[in-house]
């Protein structure tokens, strides 16, 4: 022990002497630490854009409808006045009706210029501001569309309107009813009452998301990114709770029986979620740039030190061979394999090093950039209680738990340094295994149902959505997003994961064993 | 030095070691003693650094046994390795480091290698003013110092240095050679030096063995070597007509005469014989001129075991 702990501080020593590391390390920390910067820098100059000039203002409305105006001068001469009678269910119903004198193509120019005039003549642009607000710009597209809705039902001639007609035409009525109070108005229920009679999908799930937000939002004032987050966490909280019910998960857009831990997965998902959606505390527009700009610091950095240790891994044995300074270790009175396990030792000192360096440069940039409280805390279940920890903790863990992953692939990188001992080649072959490992989520989408699938290295790599299940709820990226390792699969249990790998690790080590212990050092 | 009674340092016994098809070592066997001086010498590919790199861990030897201080180097690895140090091709270290950061490296892994001890071996080999430089500012001449440094950091009971010289002013050669003598003599290290260079041998060493195409040819002091050149009987004589000479001569003494020269032959005879030999070249009618005898060098006789067939530089 004390031998293999003597080469250890060996190898430390001589990886703290290698230029290249250097260069990587301050590469990796000015990446990490301007990527937040460069996040703000961009967040700026688009909301800049988006005020210069003035989207969904006055200004940008009256041009709108200009430039439609150009094209199909004044309305009122499409327009033709008569009144219908209709006998439904035996009685007589009268209706003042207009036929419209349009083809396919002018019928959409003819309802926005309607929409627009109307808009402009009545809309309170101060009182309702519709840039950057759900509700607004979700009744603008509602009104929007009855008004359309109703004007292709007016394209139908006089003499083949049928109650048919009458009945689809009543409804476009109350709809476009609903939608002028909505949107002229800010009327939160008129709208839900939209959604109400308009959704069609599997157990009125929009409905459900709409009086949700409604709840929380009465008075309409959330923004799209907030009211985004609040849909989505109820579109979770709503197919969780009907895949327990049911009794089902969806893997891959297929539904397949849900297994006991899938179970509990989801019941704590629908925990978290419902602490979150009652405490105010999702995603919002805010936490979600820094998250982002947190992550791509995080991201930046990690793949700098991917490199980095690659190339350390590489190029451990086969440098060493190359130079001739492996013969100071040969002669040395210490057993090969102690050789091999301090130099992986040393390896993995650097990527735990390279890890805590990153999680501090990303969140104290992160913080500067972006403010350090937008940092949202992940939340999880412990004891049937939903918990949180703090942010830079929990990015900690996240990188110790990536780092398994990435021990893998620097064993790997290792054994072939060893097998080849040509520090070109081994580096090569190695850099290209982690880069290939992009293409593992197209893989998934191509043969995602066959369960072989399950048995190559990418499907287990991903430890960390095993490990913590519930990050993307707390704003966290995806795997594939946030550059870790492996595909998000959470079909297949930790355990099968944590087994699949130490056979994995295994066999890595009995080749690079023979490679390097066994072999005569020439 | 070679007495029974002493246990050898280092035993190599039975040794095999082949690549491929071909054999580089061939069941070679010696013994190394305490406080002796062991020259390998042979010809360029004979197999010196294929034992040297055996010994030394590099190699697995296909058969045979390497015992180091009394350890199994197979069953007891880490207790023969820290008795053993030494140079194997040229000295090679971590350039971009100093050479006091190597040697302390390479201390580590040693019990018991003080920072005196490091600082003692550094100026024993003259390079404590240049410490601290790193390794890559060295000449060849200065990494085989500092090489040879590291090999006797941790005060090895075997000391084995592959071409020591190589590289090295006669200045550093000498030092090496005071050096090597003062670690064998008064420390009692065995130490085995591999060359190619006879002349080198002859100065350090007090024992000898010589391989070619991986068999050990002979295990012998330097003395006998020096006495056997010296009782080689060959004797020049001078005649007037030196192929008549030859003529007379073979049929008496077939297959003795060599280097028939325009006034002169060798041949090879005993002393007792040269009067006889004399009487019989006058009776023959042959002018003789003089007589006289050669001194034979130590390479002839290192061709002669050696098969001859190599050149030896």
């Amino acid at each position: 022990m004390s031998k293999i702990f003597a080469l250890y501080t060996n190898e430390m020593i001589k990886l703290s002497h290698r230029l290249s590391v250097w260069i990587l390390v301050i590469l990796m920390v000015i990446t990490s630490f301007s990527v937040p910067f460069l996040v703000k820098g961009a967040l700026n100059s688009s909301n800049n854009m988006s005020e210069e000039t003035d989207a969904f203002g006055k200004t940008d409305f009256t041009k709108r409808r200009d430039t439609v105006m150009n094209e199909l001068g004044d309305p009122n001469r499409y327009v033709e006045h008569e009144t219908l009678r209709f006998t439904i269910q035996n009685e007589t119903v009268e209706l003042f009706a207009t036929r419209l004198h349009l083809d396919e193509d002018q019928v959409h120019d003819y309802s926005n210029l309607c929409c627009y005039n109307a808009m402009l003549a009545n809309y309170n642009f101060d009182q309702y501001p519709i840039y950057d607000n759900w509700l607004s710009k979700e009744a603008l597209q509602q009104y929007f569309m009855a008004y359309f809705d109703l004007c292709q039902l007016n394209l139908v001639p006089f003499g083949s309107r049928n109650s048919k007609w009458f009945q689809s035409y009543v409804s476009a009525t109350e709809i476009l009813d609903l939608s002028k109070d909505a949107f002229f108005y800010h009327d939160y229920p008129s709208y839900l009452a939209i959604v109400e009679k308009t959704d069609n999908s599997t157990n009125q799930l929009e409905t459900k998301i709409v009086r949700r937000l409604s709840e929380l939002d009465p008075e309409g004032k959330l923004n799209d990114t907030d009211a985004g987050y609040i849909q989505e966490a109820v579109r979770m909280y709503e197919t969780y709770s009907q895949n327990l019910a049911m009794g089902v998960d969806t893997v891959n857009g297929s539904y397949v029986p849900l297994t006991e831990s899938r179970r509990e997965q989801l019941e704590n998902s629908i925990l978290i979620l419902d602490y979150q959606l009652t405490h105010g505390c999702l995603t919002s527009k805010e936490t979600s740039t820094a998250m982002l700009g947190r992550q791509y610091s995080q991201r930046a950095g990690r793949f700098l030190l991917i490199i980095m240790l690659v190339i350390i891994a590489g190029s451990s044995i086969s440098l060493e061979m190359a130079t001739g300074s492996i013969k100071s270790l040969i002669i040395a009175p210490v057993k090969r394999w102690k050789i091999f396990t301090a130099k992986l030792l040393s390896i993995m000192t650097w990527a735990l090093a390279g890890s805590i360096l990153i999680t501090a440069v990303s969140t104290l940039a992160t913080g500067i950039a972006l403010g350090f409280s937008s940092l949202s805390p992940y939340y999880y279940v412990s004891g049937g209680t939903v918990q949180s920890m703090p942010d830079y903790l929990f990015t900690l863990l996240f990188f110790l738990a990536d780092n398994i992953s990435l021990f893998i692939y620097l064993l790997a990188a290792f054994t072939i340094s060893c097998l080849t001992r040509n520090t070109g080649i081994s580096v090569g072959i190695s850099t290209g295994l982690v880069l290939t490992g992009g293409i593992s989520s197209t893989l998934t989408e191509l043969f995602g149902q066959k369960r072989w699938i399950d048995f190559l290295p990418f499907s287990n790599m991903n430890l960390v959505s095993k490990i913590f299940p519930y990050y993307k709820l707390s704003g966290y990226l995806d795997a594939e997003d946030a550059g870790l390792f492996g595909i998000t699969n959470n079909s297949l249990p930790l355990s099968f994961s944590l087994w699949y790998l130490a056979i994995l690790v295994f066999i890595l080590l009995l080749i690079a064993y023979d490679g390097f212990v066994r072999r005569d050092i020439q | 030095m070679a007495e029974s009674a002493v246990k050898p340092a280092l035993q190599i016994q039975k040794v095999t070691k082949t690549f491929g098809r071909k054999t580089a070592v061939d069941n070679v066997s010696f013994d190394l003693y305490p406080g002796e001086v062991f020259g390998f010498l042979g010809p360029n590919g004979a197999g010196k650094t294929t034992i040297i790199k055996m010994v030394m861990g590099f190699f697995r030897p296909n058969e045979g046994t390497i015992i180091i201080n009394g350890y199994n180097r197979k069953t007891d690895y880490e207790a023969a390795m820290s008795s053993i140090g030494g140079i194997v091709e040229n000295p090679e270290m971590y350039n971009s480091l100093s050479a006091r950061l190597n040697l302390k490296m390479y201390a580590r892994l040693h019990k018991g290698v003080t920072e005196e001890r490091i600082n003692e071996v550094l100026e024993l080999v003259g390079l404590l003013d240049r410490a601290d430089d790193p390794i890559k500012k060295y000449s060849l001449g200065m990494k085989q110092r500092i090489g040879l440094a590291q090999a006797m950091l941790h005060r090895p009971k075997v000391l084995i240095l592959d071409e020591p010289t190589n590289g090295l002013d006669p200045a550093g050669i000498h030092l090496l050679r005071d050096i090597l003598k003062k670690l064998a003599h008064e420390e009692g290290v065995a130490v085995m030096v591999s060359s190619h260079l006879l002349s080198e041998m002859q100065l350090m060493c007090d024992r000898i063995g010589i391989i070619n195409h991986g068999k050990l040819l002979r295990i012998c002091s330097i003395e006998d070597l020096m006495h056997q050149a010296e009782n080689s009987s060959v004797y020049r004589i001078k005649t007037s007509n030196p192929s008549k000479a030859k003529e007379v001569l073979s049929e008496k003494y077939p297959n003795r005469i060599s280097n028939v020269e325009a006034d002169t032959l060798d041949i090879e005879i005993e002393e007792s014989q040269i009067n006889e030999c004399v009487r019989t070249l006058v009776s023959s009618g042959s002018d003789i001129l003089g007589v006289q005898k050669l001194e034979s060098s130590l390479e002839d006789v290192f061709l002669e075991i050696t098969g001859g067939g190599t050149k030896i530089e």
